[in-house]
């Protein structure tokens, strides 16, 4: 497959992956994939389950490296850097390119604690004020803040399944990351929690780097301005989302996105 | 009900709606409670039985060995002779007059103020003249004056004085002379005998006299043992399990580690016990008998329970938590120290309790590496000559002497309540350590 994935505008794309395979085991589960995800706007990976979204995802930020048979082929880069290539530094990498996972998974720790994690790490603060900052702003952003500014050092697993997301969200901006990757982010929450996230992603979109993957075609029409459908590990089509969903070139995507298969 | 000759889809087809009424049905759930009933009481019956087995068990050590903490102890008006004891009165208050006294014939005082006991002058413990001893070194000003002292007794007249002796049984089958027995009823009869707790049995060591021996070297070698092996088996055993959950490449050689650890947890505690006298002792030239050697032989031995409790909770912390930690950049060694090990410490930490437990009741690897010795001192550092605890057990409840009955109960006892402490602590840890997610 290989199509022109650079369109639109004249700025950089902020990562770039060229030619991807990955093999887990003697399986393929990712076919010569190429793609460009720009800072500008919001990216939707869609496809039917088991296409490989979350794999090609992982890929992205090198969470694949922590799979014993995952095996990854191709060019991945972030600001023109090649990530696979060895004098990347993968604790520095995952710091720029943030992961919210499908379920939440805050820390059994307080929820300062669980926000203040990352930037305590990278040493991005110097004192308790510049923590206190960093926490609070993190936690504004994720929309999190009036709802928990008084029970800070609360268990953050003691939250309600959407603000523990929220809580993860604030957790990945908290290390100011350029690309936020999100995996599902809202499979297992509910309509309101849902269309909270969706807010969210809005009001971030534009300063970080953001790639969803969703199963939900409204959501995927809501929120991204760019879409890729993917079919059997391949990247079928990747255009404007608009496009997409009004006038699809390949009639895969066009029988995917009306609910006649997968 | 006879099998019936119609094809069975033909009866299925036939079957009506269930009759929970009908009377085979009821018996059949009758039984179903009957069943239940007795695999209840059957259960009942089980716990009952091991709880009986357990409580008469207790029983019986307490009721022996609560004597053991008592010893008998006979009052004696002593006067301090500077001629009796050897010494000059004048050089004891020069500059060495504390070594002087140390040195002074106490067995000879003791000798001449047994005699104002008359017949019962015998019935004093050899080691008597050590209160003497202590008495004036504690207040050399009683050089020269009378004093009133406690004394301790012979096993024999402590025992009776207990009344573990069955008097009314003719004389050969009682285990006790008549001239003890007359010994004892003169020295109560004058006042001067009580039984009263027995401090030099908590801080005292083994000894040849019942009335003199103490648990507590033994006790302390035990500790000092402990304190080896944990010092070695914990961070062995949590290092190995960490490297093997979370760096060690999965394939044959991870699987035969594993088999091997396994392996090694069912291995009988004599064959660590080889291990120890063949390589610390005759390769290393370790000391025989010291905690040290002990402790070492222990650590080899609860090592493999520590590294499979420890993989067992490593691998219970979610891999969420993980991707969580990798996903804002984390490395993996940070991974680790900060969110696997903290989420695993409580069972980590009660395996480990659980080993050391186990540590603290064997005797067998150590029968090897020489801490069957008779240790007259409390020891005095890792590689002094030391015995432990359950081999102090051994030891009292292979004398022939009828004194060391009721200390080997005592001194399990004092083993008894060390676990309970200590598997109160790992308990309490577990609580106060564990964490939902
Ligand atoms: N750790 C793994 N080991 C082996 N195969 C894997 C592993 N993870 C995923 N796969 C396989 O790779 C393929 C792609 O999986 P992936 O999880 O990327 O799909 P997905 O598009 O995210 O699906 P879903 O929408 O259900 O999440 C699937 O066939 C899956 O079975
Ligand atoms: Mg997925």
């Amino acid at each position: 497959m290989n199509q022109n994935p650079a369109i639109g505008h004249n700025q950089q794309p902020k990562m770039t992956a060229r030619g991807v395979n990955v093999f887990y085991g003697q399986k393929q589960a990712i076919k010569d994939v190429s793609i460009d995800v720009s800072s500008d706007h919001v990216t939707a990976f869609i496809g039917p389950s088991g296409c490989g979204k979350s794999t090609f995802l992982r890929c992205l930020n090198r969470m694949n490296d922590t799979v014993d048979s995952a095996r990854v082929e191709g060019r991945i880069e972030l600001d023109s850097q090649d990530i696979y290539a060895a004098a990347m530094d993968v604790v520095q990498l995952r710091a720029r390119v943030g992961m919210v996972f499908q379920k939440p998974n805050p820390f059994p720790k307080s929820i300062y604690e669980n926000v203040a994690y990352g930037p305590r790490l990278h040493g991005l603060a110097r004192n308790k004020a510049d923590m206190d900052a960093i926490v609070e702003s993190a936690l504004r952003r994720a929309g999190l803040w009036d709802e928990v500014k008084d029970r800070l050092s609360e268990s953050g697993t003691a939250m309600s399944g959407g603000q523990q997301q929220r809580l993860c969200i604030a957790r990945a901006i908290a290390v100011d990351p350029e690309v936020i990757l999100m995996d599902e982010p809202c499979s297992a929450l509910d309509p309101i929690a849902t269309a909270r996230i969706e807010e969210l992603i809005d009001e971030l979109r534009g300063r970080y780097a953001i790639v969803i993957v969703t199963h939900n075609m409204q959501q995927a029409a809501r929120v991204s301005q760019k879409t890729a459908f993917f079919h059997l590990g391949s990247l079928v089509e990747y255009d404007d989302t608009s496009t997409i969903f009004t006038n699809p070139r390949e009639t895969r995507t066009k029988d995917y996105i009306t609910g006649r298969y997968g | 009900m006879s099998a019936p000759a119609v094809p069975l889809a033909e009866r299925l087809q036939e079957r009506g709606p269930t009759d929970w009424t009908a009377p085979e049905m009821q018996a059949r759930i009758a039984r179903r409670y009957r069943g239940e009933r007795n695999f209840r009481r059957l259960g009942m019956l089980a716990l009952i039985v091991a709880a009986s087995f357990l409580a008469f068990l207790l029983f019986t050590i307490v009721r022996d060995g609560w004597t053991g903490f008592q010893r008998s102890e006979a009052r004696l008006e002593v006067t301090f002779d500077a001629a009796v004891l050897g010494v000059d009165p004048a050089a004891v208050r020069g500059p060495d007059g504390a070594a002087l006294l140390a040195r002074a014939d106490y067995p000879g005082l003791l000798l001449k103020a047994a005699e104002q006991l008359g017949p019962a002058s015998d019935t004093l413990s050899d080691a008597a003249w050590l209160e003497l001893r202590d008495a004036l070194l504690a207040d050399p000003a009683l050089l020269g004056k009378q004093a009133s002292l406690w004394v301790p007794v012979r096993s024999g007249i402590d025992l009776l004085a207990k009344g573990k002796y069955d008097l009314s049984a003719p004389a050969d089958s009682r285990g006790v002379s008549d001239e003890e027995v007359a010994d004892w009823r003169w020295l109560d009869g004058q006042g001067r005998l009580r039984t009263g707790f027995n401090m030099a049995f908590l801080t005292g060591a083994d000894s040849t006299e019942p009335e003199l021996a103490g648990i507590g070297g033994a006790a302390l070698g035990s500790l000092l043992t402990l304190l080896i092996t944990i010092a070695i088996a914990f961070p062995l055993g949590v290092l190995s399990a960490v490297w093997l959950e979370e760096f060690a490449p999965r394939g044959r050689l991870a699987d035969l580690i594993e088999l091997s650890i396994n392996n090694l947890a069912a291995v009988p505690s004599i064959i660590f016990g080889l291990l120890g006298l063949a390589f610390f002792l005759n390769i290393a030239g370790l000391p025989r008998s010291a905690p040290l050697v002990g402790g070492i032989t222990l650590a080899l031995m609860i090592m493999p329970v520590i590294v499979i409790a420890a993989r067992v909770a490593i691998k219970a912390v979610p891999p969420s938590i993980r991707d969580a930690a990798l996903g804002i950049g984390a490395s993996p060694i940070q991974v680790v120290f900060h969110h696997v090990l903290p989420l695993a410490l409580p069972g980590i930490m009660t395996g480990t309790i659980i080993g050391i437990a186990r540590a603290l009741g064997e005797t067998a690897p150590l029968l090897l590496i020489g801490m069957r010795a008779f240790v007259t001192d409390v020891p005095e550092g890792i590689t002094a000559p030391a015995t432990v605890l359950p081999m102090q057990v051994f030891l009292w409840s292979d004398d022939v002497q009828r004194g060391f009955v009721e200390k080997t109960s005592a001194a399990i006892l004092v083993l008894l309540v060390i676990l309970i402490a200590m598997n109160s602590l790992a308990i309490y840890l577990r609580n106060r350590f564990e964490r939902r997610w």
